[in-house]
């Protein structure tokens, strides 16, 4: 909570910066924006490739384990889908956001960069406010919803921010269905994102 | 968009090679301030541009539809196979063991995205610092 925090902060502190024009002419340039670009895909590589979670998924492939994540990803892009119907978006551009699945920075600055500063920012809070909306409705929804719905809300932020809260409101016995399910998501994030980015 | 995928997957081969060497840590420690610039230069670009700053209220309307029309929509689509999928009440079959091996090396790791966020550190405390909370 404490990083997403910091990360907002820094975004917030740009805005007013940016509105005051407080660097000079040609500090925040694109070709800057790129190599950071580059350089944070390339750590997420990194982080992929060193580590366990790419075996632990190859590892525990099965079908039916594999539908759950597979439902939430369909769920989320036919709801984002669905607000081409009312915004002035298209399909690709509102399905782009959706494919955050709650992980707003990433999807944000591929979006950016891809050239749509607007959607990149409707990226960013969109996703942040689904990290928020699934953090504050979680202890509510399993009231009425059943565990898997429950989790299937937070995307892909059910095995860090949300992942305490779902498993003292659903208990322990879910623990490894959230991280199952955020780590499948958490992967497929950039490969998604830029996927429908290349559409517009 | 073809550029920073490739990056992804040099990345990844370069973290398979390299798994014993500092470069893992050094990429690590890296992402947050990385992410922390490339915001501040996104906020800086938006700042700057008035007319994406007179939109600013209208995004957000936007932004808050598409959260909840993407957690709706999840909700629905999981309900509707609800009966087809492995939850802990049922059983699994296969994997559990597996991902709970993943879980305790994760939990073992000193940091690093996607370290569990409950896990307990030799002091017992919660680590809340954890690069894991990067979204």
């Amino acid at each position: 909570m404490k990083a997403s925090l910091i990360i907002v902060g820094f975004f917030v502190l740009g805005i007013v910066s940016g509105v005051f024009h407080v660097l000079p002419e040609g500090w925040v340039t694109d070709e800057a924006c790129i190599g950071l670009l580059l350089a944070l895909m390339l750590a997420i590589g990194i982080g992929m490739g060193s580590g366990d979670r790419l075996r632990a998924i190859l590892r525990s492939l099965s079908p039916r384990l594999l539908l759950f994540p597979l439902a939430t990803t369909v769920g989320t892009f036919l709801g984002a889908a669905a607000c081409a119907l009312v915004l002035t978006w298209s399909v690709w551009q509102c399905l782009a956001v959706g494919a955050g699945f709650a992980y707003y920075s990433l999807s944000s600055v591929l979006i950016s960069q891809a050239g749509h500063l607007e959607l990149g920012t409707v990226a960013l809070i969109s996703n942040i406010l689904r990290e928020a909306i699934a953090l504050v409705l979680i202890p509510f929804a399993v009231k009425f919803l059943p565990g898997h719905a429950v989790i299937s809300m937070a995307g892909c932020t059910t095995m860090d921010t949300t992942f305490p809260v779902l498993v003292r409101t659903l208990g322990m016995d879910w623990a490894f269905v959230c991280i199952l399910h955020a780590m499948v998501l958490d992967f497929s994030v950039p490969f998604w994102v830029a996927f429908y980015c290349s559409f517009f | 968009m073809f550029l920073p995928i490739s990056c992804i997957f040099i990345g990844i081969a370069l973290g398979l090679l390299l798994k014993r060497t500092a470069l893992p840590k050094l990429a690590d420690r890296l992402f947050m301030p990385i992410v922390c610039a490339l915001l501040f230069a996104m906020g800086y670009v938006t700042g700057g541009n008035a007319e994406l700053m007179a939109n600013l209220p209208t995004l957000g309307l936007q932004a808050l539809l598409l959260a909840g029309a993407t957690i709706v929509g999840s909700v629905l689509c999981v309900c509707l196979i609800g009966r087809f999928l492995p939850s802990p009440e049922g059983g699994f079959k296969g994997g559990a063991k597996a991902c709970a091996e993943a879980r305790s090396k994760a939990c073992a790791a000193p940091s690093g995205k996607g370290r569990p966020a409950d896990c307990d550190d030799a002091s017992g405390r919660k680590d809340e610092s954890a690069p894991g909370g990067i979204r």
